[in-house]
């Protein structure tokens, strides 16, 4: 073998991580939302694209606190609205997910996961309570 | 991503890969700091306070103004202009400052002296942090 070439240290002496590949307008822009954050994080675990339905029954259940499964069709229906009337183009606008709006499906780019973890970072840096979980 | 930018500058814990709770830790909810780094000159408002120390009398609308004018501009301080100046000044006073009181960050006084509620250097931290991770262009 020869030297190793991919050993997660990017030859400074320091390790690689993964960076954001938005400028910080649109990153601070996506993730000032708590809808677009949770469209953020939803996608960033998930190994499928979602259909804004998906997408509204899983903010449903967590802003009502209640199983998926208990989700009415008006609790459902209003974040529906809010997710294929704004959420979804912006944050397909700023590059953070895809979004087909005939197919009315999304699915992560190479900025969704990381990301994501910033919406982690900072939600465990804030230790004031009443902002959402990430 | 976050833990090793904080290791790399010095801020996390050396044996790595603690998060970025042992280190920034803000008062506040993620709502409301999310909503207040979602603008520019909000972001250097906490910048500009979170280089005084202890400032209790707090800074002047004025000089917050010049401040955030000469970096939009980018110019030095001295260099902006009346029209600059007087732009940021409306910006700060009818919007950006109500905001960053409304969460919570910092209080403006009757004579328009801005100090921080909370403290902007944990905040000043955080969003550099995250505007260093971002390697997607330039701000405009």
């Amino acid at each position: 073998m020869t030297a190793v070439e991919d050993d997660g240290n990017d030859g400074s002496g320091r390790a690689t991580y993964s960076a954001i590949p938005l400028a910080p307008d649109n990153a601070f822009e996506a993730i000032s939302n708590r809808r677009r954050r949770r469209v953020i994080l939803s996608l960033a675990h998930s190994d499928d694209d979602l259909t804004a339905r998906e997408l509204s029954v899983e903010l449903a259940a967590i802003e009502h606190t209640i199983d998926p499964s208990a989700v009415t069709s008006e609790q459902r229906t209003r974040i529906y609205i809010s997710l294929i009337q704004n959420h979804l183009q912006t944050l397909d606008d700023l590059g953070v997910i895809d979004y087909d709006g005939r197919s009315k499906s999304a699915s992560a780019t190479d900025a969704t996961a990381s990301l994501a973890e910033v919406v982690q970072q900072v939600t465990t840096a804030c230790y004031q309570p009443g902002g959402d979980d990430a | 991503m976050i833990r090793e930018l904080l290791g790399a500058a010095g801020y996390g814990p050396d044996a790595g890969a603690d998060d970025l709770t042992t280190d920034i830790r803000i008062p506040l909810t993620n709502d409301d700091v999310l909503e207040a780094l979602d603008n520019r000159r909000r972001r250097e408002v906490i910048r500009r306070l979170a280089g005084t120390a202890d400032d209790t009398a707090g800074i002047p609308l004025g000089e917050l103004a010049e401040y955030v004018a000469a970096i939009e501009n980018g110019k030095p301080v001295e260099k902006v202009t009346t029209d600059e100046r007087k732009n940021a000044y409306v910006g700060l006073y009818q919007a950006h400052l109500p905001t960053l009181e409304d969460t919570g960050i910092i209080a403006v006084s009757e004579s328009n002296l801005v100090r921080p509620v909370v403290d902007t250097q944990e905040l000043a931290k955080l969003l550099t942090l995250i505007e260093d991770a971002c390697e997607g262009g330039d701000q405009p």
